[in-house]
């Protein structure tokens, strides 16, 4: 399979714009809140993997680009972080998922036509 | 060495489809999630107009015509509105998350203007129905009306969505209502038992069939990205 230059440089060009976002770990969250809606900190960190230091720095950065809020309550008498989509993420996420599903299908379209 | 590489392409291209499929249903889940508060507005709505038949009903057997009864329909009346206003705050949020097509916003906009209109239509044909002594037309027309309205709401949801499935069940519904008038006008007296079983019914068939067929959108989203 080969990438032809144009594509290539749209692939870049839209990972670069979205580098804050474009990071998997990132991706992920913002993917499973977006079909979850809100998630509490230790579900996340079990359903995605990960260690409790790295999830926080994703979510305090995805907080800071205003694609999620954070709250704090308690649960059972225990302080509980609760991690809920913003409208502007869930906008976000989609449309980026939307511009890489047009370049995906153009590469995914010009393979099947090679091989046919 | 040749069929490594034939292996690893093939790799990326499951992998391309994969993430084909993952955009078409973040791209398609906003609509699932309305069609789920399409479908709970729905069962509201009939769970409350049941609940005020049923208590308006009983009350009229116990106090018969007069002030003690006006006064407890008032209650009624006031206690069925807070209710729909809590549960509308409650459930309609819950679409306010996710991003709207404008064709889609503007279509849900238009069909509460309808039903706002509609609404306002029954109310005054019902004041001069049975100003003038006319009371056995009125489940007729509302059927009508409600009729019309399903109908219009059907072609509102067809041109704001991309999926034919989207508010079929608005045109049979609409059927279902249109075939009704039949009895109501060959059998008068059973005209307000057929309105009941029709539109009760069918309001909460609607909002039961919508909260079980909104996850059909997503299979039917499957491989729509595969170009």
């Amino acid at each position: 399979m080969s990438l032809d230059g144009e594509l290539l440089s749209t692939l870049v060009g839209l990972m670069e714009e979205d580098s804050e976002t474009m990071v998997p770990a990132r991706l992920s969250l913002l993917v499973y809140l977006y079909f979850a809606r809100h998630a509490t900190f230790p579900v996340l960190q079990k359903k995605l993997g990960f260690t409790s230091g790295n999830l926080s720095s994703h979510l305090r950065k995805l907080e800071e680009l205003g694609l999620i809020q954070i709250s704090k309550s308690f649960v059972k008498l225990r302080p509980t972080t609760f991690a809920v989509l913003t409208k502007e993420g869930a906008e976000r996420l989609r449309s980026q998922m939307v511009r890489m599903r047009e370049l995906v299908s153009m590469v995914v379209d010009k393979e099947t036509k090679s091989e046919e | 060495m040749s069929s490594d590489v034939d292996k690893s392409d093939n790799d990326v291209i499951t992998r391309a489809r994969r993430l084909l499929l993952l955009a078409d249903l973040i791209d398609n889940y906003p609509q699932v999630v309305s069609r789920r508060v399409a479908g709970l507005v729905y069962i509201l709505i009939g769970g409350g107009i049941s609940f005020a038949t049923l208590i308006f009903m009983s009350l009229q057997d116990l106090l018969g015509p007069g002030d003690p009864f006006l006064t407890n329909i008032g209650f009624v009346i006031l206690g069925l509105v807070a209710s729909w206003i809590i549960g509308f705050r409650l459930i309609v949020p819950l679409t306010r998350s996710y991003p709207v097509q404008p064709s889609a916003s503007e279509g849900g906009k238009a069909a509460s203007a309808l039903w706002g209109v509609l609404g306002t239509a029954i109310v005054l044909l019902s004041l001069v129905i049975f100003q003038m002594g006319l009371a056995e037309l009125f489940p007729p027309t509302l059927q009508f009306i409600m009729g019309c309205g399903f109908t219009i709401t059907y072609v509102f949801g067809k041109r704001a969505s991309s999926y034919n499935f989207y508010s079929r069940e608005h045109v049979y519904f609409a059927i279902a209502i249109f075939l009704s008038m039949i009895p109501m006008l060959i059998v008068p007296a059973a005209a307000y038992v057929v309105l009941i079983v029709v539109d009760m019914g069918g309001i909460y068939a609607i909002g039961i069939h919508m909260l079980i067929t909104a996850e059909g959108l997503l299979v039917e989203s499957e491989g729509q990205g595969y170009g």
